[in-house]
């Protein structure tokens, strides 16, 4: 049994389904993300698991406890808000002090643990300023230090770092994964990003659309993302799309921009399949001239762009389909100039491979794929 | 739908924080042809806030001081046989409203201004504390609910405001008076009266009824702009929502209770129609005694020294207030 279950939850808004039929857990102490572009219910799944929603489907047990239907009082939930909602009529000791007045604790007890909080998240000496008089990055710590002072089951964070700079967020990003490490708190965190869910979590759960599209580590979901959906989301990847053939014996993708593409050797594949490939902009090799490589095509630049750590070239095939190719360190840049021809190539188990939605096995569409 | 709480603390900024006034005369300054033309001259765009400027104080000076510097003047003169004014400079008029009568020593404040400059501070205060009880829990409502209805629910907070002031006191005329319908149905369960009226109850009543959209109004706008977060986050924490609401609604909506509360009490202690109408002769207020002073005693003079004093007194509880409150917070609503 998992710490926290979240087993086939809904949420209907009128007509609007905004969670539809969604299951996940997280184990004691762990970190999981929910990941997924804006609208596809992720601050929905976690507002319900605070109790600020009521899931119109579905159960929420904590520790064993089904806290379904119990108002967010009376779960144990540190929750920390996208602007961090702290009270700016309290000082920052009234505000990090406040859960644990709500539990009786007696105001010399409280003080004591406000500031051994304030010492673990690193911002000691500012109890008594108010929050409005402290930057960004130490609103942010503050927040987390108020939802963690009273210990509780699940710490929840919906987008917390998305109202930094860039460079201040990545910097936050390690110091929220090391508080919740320290705190040992199991840890349910909502973001859009790829990048922060990937470095701070554990496990991945990506939502679409309502639905869970797949849960997992995110070396699972990078690698082996099981849906069209989840391939194109995670990573830049371009795609192409095609039928399985079986010239000689192996089966290849015959692709509609007119390129062959021998598959991994994983892939059960039958022949008039449709198919997708996703090619990882940094899993492709681009030279001027033909190596012999498995699965190298000509294709055209259309531009390239030097971005420092790497750089992007944008190709184009016969067809006018564009792939984006992306090399780390790579500074021979300017003797690429559009319309050259170069060779792109990727190895077979580089390849990630999902099949077209309608001839999906899983969704079990009998008929055309009989063919 | 599931964004939807992200992205509502945007939409609910005031537009702008200019005064009106200023909006106004930029308004009317920029659909000018000519003014057009400085504008595009960059150093004399500081010409146009320089005007904008001298003709707000330039209205300030001609309508409020300009007035009030006559008053001023007024007060310390003196009145002439039939209401003819004698420009003499005295203090009589001062002595008079504010010595005479009065046994300092022994607490007898026998002087009919005080009196009714105090009565009319009480009234002011009672009709405050009622309207903030009448008014809070409306104001809040509407600051909260999202129901669709909110629009229409405002426009009745504001509906009476299209009916002329002596006609919605008339009405309670109507309600308290010996035939009227209070009286009426308290007598067919036996409480017999000659009716509830010119009494400091009908004042009031009268007062807090006229009053009260001042005071729901910016309870309502400040509640309406505190975000959910701050109460979802106090729930989330432990708060139950009566706990959430002492600690987090009441006193972030603080700013508009002082606002509405010192607008109510300023418009009631200035009070004039609501004693004339419903007030019987123990209960003038301090305008009433002003008006009577300037029209049927026609002693200028002695009415322009009231005035002063009145505008002092209130002059002073503002200051107070602010010490305590801050204006700003007040004017920003």
């Amino acid at each position: 049994m998992s710490y926290v279950e979240v087993e086939n939850i809904t949420k209907r808004f009128g007509d609007v389904t905004a969670v539809d039929d969604v299951s996940f857990t997280a184990e004691k102490g762990e970190f999981v993300s929910l990941l997924g572009p804006s609208g596809c219910g992720k601050t929905t799944t976690l507002r319900m698991i605070a109790g600020l929603e009521m899931p119109t489907e579905g159960t929420i047990r904590i520790d064993g406890d089904d806290v379904t239907d119990r108002p967010p009082y009376e779960r144990e939930i540190g929750m920390v808000f996208q602007h961090y909602a702290l009270f700016p009529h309290k000082t920052v000791g009234e505000n990090i002090g406040f859960p644990l007045k709500m539990r009786g604790v007696p105001e010399a007890e409280r003080r004591e643990r406000v500031a051994d909080v304030l010492e673990r998240v690193r911002l000691p000496e500012v109890m008594d300023r108010s929050p409005e008089d402290l930057s960004g990055g130490q609103q942010q710590r503050v927040a987390l230090a108020r939802a963690l002072v009273f210990e509780p089951d699940v710490l929840l964070m919906d987008e917390p770092l998305s109202a930094l700079d860039r460079v201040l967020r990545e910097q936050m990003r390690v110091e929220v994964e090391r508080i919740q490490r320290e705190f040992g708190i199991t840890t349910i965190y909502v973001t859009h990003d790829q990048a922060e869910a990937f470095a701070m979590s554990d496990r991945v759960a990506v939502l679409d659309d309502g639905r869970l599209s797949q849960q997992g580590r995110p070396l699972d979901i990078y690698e082996s993302p099981d849906s069209e959906f989840v391939a194109n989301f995670i990573g830049q990847s371009s795609q192409l799309s095609g039928s399985v053939g079986n010239p000689d014996g192996t089966p290849v993708l015959e692709t509609d921009a007119g390129v062959t593409f021998e598959l991994p050797q994983s892939v059960a594949a039958t022949p008039g399949d449709r198919l997708s490939v996703f090619l990882r902009a940094e899993k492709l090799d681009v030279s001027r001239e033909p190596t012999g490589a498995v699965n190298e095509f000509p294709a055209e630049i259309a531009t390239t762009n030097y971005l420092g750590e790497k750089t992007q070239f944008f190709c184009r095939l016969d067809d006018g389909t564009e792939l984006i190719v992306a090399k780390h360190g790579f500074t021979d840049v300017e003797s690429f100039e559009p319309d050259d021809t170069v060779y792109v190539s990727v190895p077979p188990e580089n390849l990630v491979v999902a099949r077209d939605p309608g001839t999906d096995q899983h969704s079990g569409t009998a008929g055309e794929s009989t063919a | 739908m599931s964004e939807r709480h992200e992205t509502r603390t945007e939409d609910l900024r005031p537009a702008s924080s200019q005064p009106l006034r200023f909006r106004l005369w930029t308004a009317v300054l920029r659909a000018d042809p000519v003014v057009r033309g400085i504008q595009v001259v960059k150093r004399r765009e500081r010409l146009l806030t320089v005007l904008q400027a001298g003709l707000g104080l330039a209205w300030m000076a001609l309508f409020l001081l300009a007035p009030l510097a006559y008053i001023l003047s007024l007060s310390f003169w003196q009145r002439g046989a039939g209401g003819t004014i004698v420009y003499e400079a005295t203090m009589a008029n001062y002595r008079e409203i504010l010595l005479q009568n009065v046994d300092l020593l022994g607490w007898q404040i026998g002087n009919t201004y005080l009196l009714i400059l105090w009565q009319s501070l009480k009234f002011g205060i009672l009709t405050t504390v009622a309207t903030l009880a009448l008014g809070y829990v409306p104001g809040y409502f509407l600051g909260r609910t999202e129901s669709r209805y909110r629009s229409l629910l405002l426009l009745f907070v504001v509906l009476p405001f299209w009916v002329p002031l002596i006609i919605r006191y008339y009405a309670w005329i109507l309600v308290l008076g010996s035939d009227g319908l209070l009286t009426t149905v308290l007598g067919w369960v036996g409480v017999a009266s000659n009716g509830y009226l010119y009494n400091d109850v009908a004042v009031v009543t009268g007062l807090v009824q006229v009053l009260l959209p001042f005071m729901i109004l910016p309870i309502y706008n400040t509640v309406n702009k505190i975000d959910d977060e701050y109460i979802e986050s106090a729930k989330t924490m432990g708060a139950s929502p009566l706990r959430a609401f002492y600690e987090v609604t009441l006193p972030l909506s603080l700013p508009g209770i002082s606002a509405g509360s010192i607008l109510v009490f300023i418009l009631a202690v200035g009070s004039f129609m609501a004693p004339a109408l419903l007030g019987g002769p123990a209960n003038m207020m301090v305008a009433n005694l002003i008006s009577r002073t300037f029209g049927q005693a026609f002693d200028w003079p002695l009415a322009s020294a009231m005035a002063m004093v009145y505008l002092v007194v209130l002059f002073a509880i503002i200051t107070v207030f602010n010490r305590f409150v801050g204006l700003e917070e007040v004017f920003d609503q």
